[in-house]
């Protein structure tokens, strides 16, 4: 068989010369005035900035999590401005980066995006139809910067209202120095016919170490997202910190679906939270299989009786790398309900962390929850651990959990193996199975890239 | 700490006062937002515990109390723990405590017991300590129970008070197991609500221990489970059954380590809770590197019986090695309507019915245990009020 080093290191392709604007390393009040300043932002979105600032600066590193001593916020760059032409040539890619996109299958338009080489002309086309469809029903989807510019005041009533300036350190830093993401508004009664995905625009800021995303959903709305993608994705920055708030209104449905592969030595500390009204829905669909070290927990404020949270959340921890990941259900309503569940697979010494927290307040009558979490752990280096926190203070609540750990079972590989399945093919068969609630949610083709992705990390988990 | 054993108690408690100095109130990073009420166990100006008094060796007696220990028989030995402190002062070393009230406890300790069943010996009779809590006076017991190889024994602790006034309880229960032992020790806790608890039990068990618990006294009860199963194929049961009511705030932690080969671990903790009582269960099972075919469960399963009532749990688990087996459940619910109407449709009134409810929910980890060792239902018919 063709060996493969799942190392991503390996194919990590750095250019520091395909940046317009490099600020020098070092985050300070003056450096916060500075994006502001350069991105022509109004007064009140610098103030939040720098008292975004005033609150990073104050609050201690986290120490609960995974080991986040190595970070050193002034070995950093916090602004990047990505030149808009970068015409370089396809062929001056590195071979191994071309036959990873090959491997992961990989639409030949993506590729040239993802890796940097050149802008997507071929779904510059696609993305005009879309763009226009969205328009003919009032949708705004457009990178959070862009929103701010053109829809000051709908930046301004949400941006901060789910995850305040102050909330941890790293959203925090997000809000002093955040740059691009998304903003998306659906109005009342739209449902968006396809998932909206932030590659469709043409703008490389998308995918920022500080990005900001933002989805309100109006009354009625219904709204899928997709972020990343299941190709590895270089970071400039050793340091991903985003915030994604997402706000749905009364009925409305909206569903976050997160791929995440980073390389290997970025430290991904993403704060992401909803806010949920009156019967609406909201999901999130969370992968992640890259970075260093992860710390993610999407979660669900359920304000308003009737609304709902489903969150999958699902972890990949191979060599060095620790996914420390999971979900909060916080119920603040009577008659909400949660599901949560998680799966993960640590191999090759690393490490995955379930950390979730189901909170079922006083007056929250009527509240349902469940979670579940699985693990799978292939070699006797690697680590999984869960840690879930449940705090009822409402009687009535019905409130379950269950965890469970092994690995791959003797007896399924036999029954495979008897069958005349070769080992390593038998256990990606048995870890897709595992996979199976997560990859049926995903879109067709994310499916498929994401087949491919666990079949790359499993290579060489014979043992 | 060196290696070499302790000589003397003083040394011991010496050096446990040490490590109580600087020891953090919350030892696991994983629960410091729940540190609460911690300074009801450290000695406070004003208070009636007001300063840390080492007792000398000499002033230590054995706990009152201990009565039915079948003295007739060869091979149990009783002594205060400065007579019995050469055989344990080994014992002593195979644990350094990390949680900050227990130190403290090793520092103060006032009474201190060693009762060790010798090699190959099965104690017929449960043997029986009954602590009783009747004075305002802060106390601290050190009890250490060593069963020596192939030996085998059954333990009734039972706590109680005659009066409700407030005093501090603290206790050092070290449970050691040798490798062919089994201990069972079942703990009854019914103290005035008067009295706060700090009960630490500090276990390692290279044979077999099974610990079940009825806790339904004491108004901050602050109990700490740590458990090493420490040899290969040992096993531990740990079973607890908390019944709340009123103010009573039961803060339990369960610690427990799985570092060889084989070994299996059982933990349910239950609890039923009604007017504005509270239990935190806390719980860390760990399987370590070398702890390959080794099993765990642990469940904390609460029953609210009163809108006031408050249940948290955390039931973590850290698994190192991968040849092994690891489940936990957790869950928090109300009285099942569908089985409060199945009886009261049999001409049982409802308060009645939610009393044999809550009574089921607990009995189901008390198990095998007879009403005349933990009177259960006597203890839920007077503590669960007509709902």
């Amino acid at each position: 068989m063709e060996t493969f080093e799942a190392d991503y290191s390996k194919y990590d392709f750095k250019n520091s010369t395909d940046y317009d604007v490099t600020f020098e390393k070092g985050l300070s009040e003056d450096v916060v005035k500075r994006i502001s300043k350069l991105k022509g932002e109004p007064d009140w979105m610098l103030e939040f900035r720098l008292n975004a600032f005033k609150f990073f600066m104050k609050r201690p590193v986290p120490q609960w999590g995974g080991d986040l001593s190595k970070i050193d916020f002034n070995d950093l760059t916090y602004y990047l401005k990505p030149i808009k032409d970068r015409a370089k040539a396809w062929d001056e890619l590195p071979k191994e980066i071309k036959d990873t996109y090959d491997k992961l299958g990989i639409p030949e338009a993506e590729k040239k995006f993802l890796s940097g080489v050149e802008v997507m002309y071929e779904s510059e086309s696609v993305y005009s139809s879309v763009k226009k469809e969205l328009e003919d029903l009032g949708v705004i989807f457009c990178d959070t910067d862009t929103a701010l510019k053109k829809y000051p005041e709908l930046v301004k009533k949400y941006i901060g209202r789910v995850i305040s300036q102050n909330d941890n350190k790293f959203a925090a830093l997000n809000s002093a120095v955040w740059s691009g993401g998304s903003f998306i508004y659906v109005p009342k009664g739209v449902k968006v016919p396809m998932p909206l995905q932030a590659y469709f625009r043409i703008n490389a800021e998308s995918m920022g170490q500080f990005e900001r995303t933002l989805i309100i959903a109006d009354e009625g709305a219904d709204v899928t997202y997709i972020e990343g993608c299941s190709s590895p994705i270089y970071s400039k920055n050793s340091l991903h910190a985003a915030v994604v708030e997402i706000i749905a209104h009364k009925n409305s449905h909206v569903k976050y679906i997160t791929i995440q592969n980073w390389s290997s030595d970025v430290y991904n500390l993403v704060t992401k939270r909803a806010f949920a009204y009156q019967n609406a829905y909201v999901e999130w669909i969370d992968a992640n299989t890259g970075a260093l070290l992860t710390e993610k927990y999407p979660s669900v404020y359920m304000l308003e009786p009737g609304a709902k949270a489903n969150i999958l959340s699902v972890a990949l921890a191979n060599r060095n790398q620790h996914q420390d990941t999971g979900a909060k259900a916080i119920h603040l309503a009577p008659d909400t309900s949660s599901t949560i569940r998680s799966k993960s697979i640590c191999l090759n010494g690393g490490r995955t962390s379930y950390r979730g927290l189901v909170k079922v307040g006083k007056g929250a009558t009527g509240v349902k929850t469940s979670t579940k979490c699985d693990a799978l752990i292939l070699d006797k280096e690697s680590r999984t651990d869960t840690y879930p926190y449940m705090e009822i203070s409402e009687e009535d609540a019905t409130v379950s959990h269950e965890a469970s750990v092994g690995k791959i079972g003797d007896e399924q590989l036999l029954y495979l193996e008897s069958r005349g399945i070769p080992e390593q093919e038998a256990i990606n068969m048995i870890v897709l199975g595992f996979m199976g609630e997560f990859i049926k949610e995903l879109p067709l083709e994310f499916a498929v890239e994401f087949n491919r992705l666990i079949t790359l990390n499993m290579e060489g988990a014979v043992g | 700490m060196a290696e070499k054993p302790y000589t003397t108690v003083e040394e011991f408690k010496k050096a446990s006062l040490k490590s109580f100095e600087s020891l953090p109130f919350e030892p696991n990073r994983l629960f410091e937002k729940y540190i609460e009420r911690e300074e009801l166990f450290y000695p406070k100006a004003g208070n009636k515990y007001n300063t840390l008094k080492v007792m000398s060796s000499t002033q230590i007696k054995i706990a009152p109390g201990i009565t039915e220990i079948p003295k007739a028989i060869g091979g149990v030995s009783i002594d205060d723990i400065n007579s019995g402190f050469s055989s344990v002062s080994g014992l002593l070393k195979l644990h350094n405590p990390e949680d900050k009230v227990e130190a403290e406890v090793d520092a103060l300790f006032n009474q201190g017991t060693v009762l060790r069943v010798k090699e190959g010996v099965a104690v017929p009779s449960p043997m029986k300590i009954d602590i009783s809590l009747s004075s305002s006076e802060p106390l601290f017991n050190k009890l250490v129970v060593f069963m020596e190889p192939e030996s085998s024994a059954k333990l009734v602790v039972t706590y109680s008070s005659t009066d409700d006034l407030n005093q501090l309880y603290g206790e050092n229960l070290d449970l050691y197991v040798s490798e062919g032992a089994k201990l069972d020790i079942v703990l009854v806790q019914g103290a005035s609500t008067g009295k706060n608890l700090a009960l630490n039990r500090n276990m390692i068990v290279s044979g077999n221990l099974n610990l079940t618990e009825a806790s339904f006294g004491g108004g901050f009860v602050r109990s700490r489970n740590l458990l090493k199963l420490s040899s290969e194929g040992a096993e531990a049961s740990l079973n607890s059954a908390i019944l709340g009511s009123g103010q009573q705030y039961f803060d339990s932690l369960t610690n427990l380590s799985h570092q060889e080969k084989g070994t299996i671990s059982r933990v349910n903790m239950r609890a039923a809770l009604s007017g504005s009582s509270r239990v935190l269960f806390k719980g860390v099972v760990s399987q370590e590197e070398r702890a390959i075919k080794s099993s765990a469960y642990l469940s904390e399963h609460s029953l609210l019986l009163s809108r006031d009532a408050r249940s948290n749990s955390i039931p973590s688990l850290e698994i190192k090695t991968d040849d092994v087996k690891a489940s936990h459940s957790a869950s928090s619910h109300p009285i099942e309507e569908d089985k409060a109407f199945y009886l009261m449709s049999r001409g049982i009134p409802r308060a009645e019915a939610i009393k044999l409810i809550a009574f089921g929910f607990l009995n189901q980890v008390l198990s095998g245990l007879s009403e005349e060792t933990i009177p259960m239902r006597d203890i839920v018919d007077k503590k669960v009020a007509a709902a």
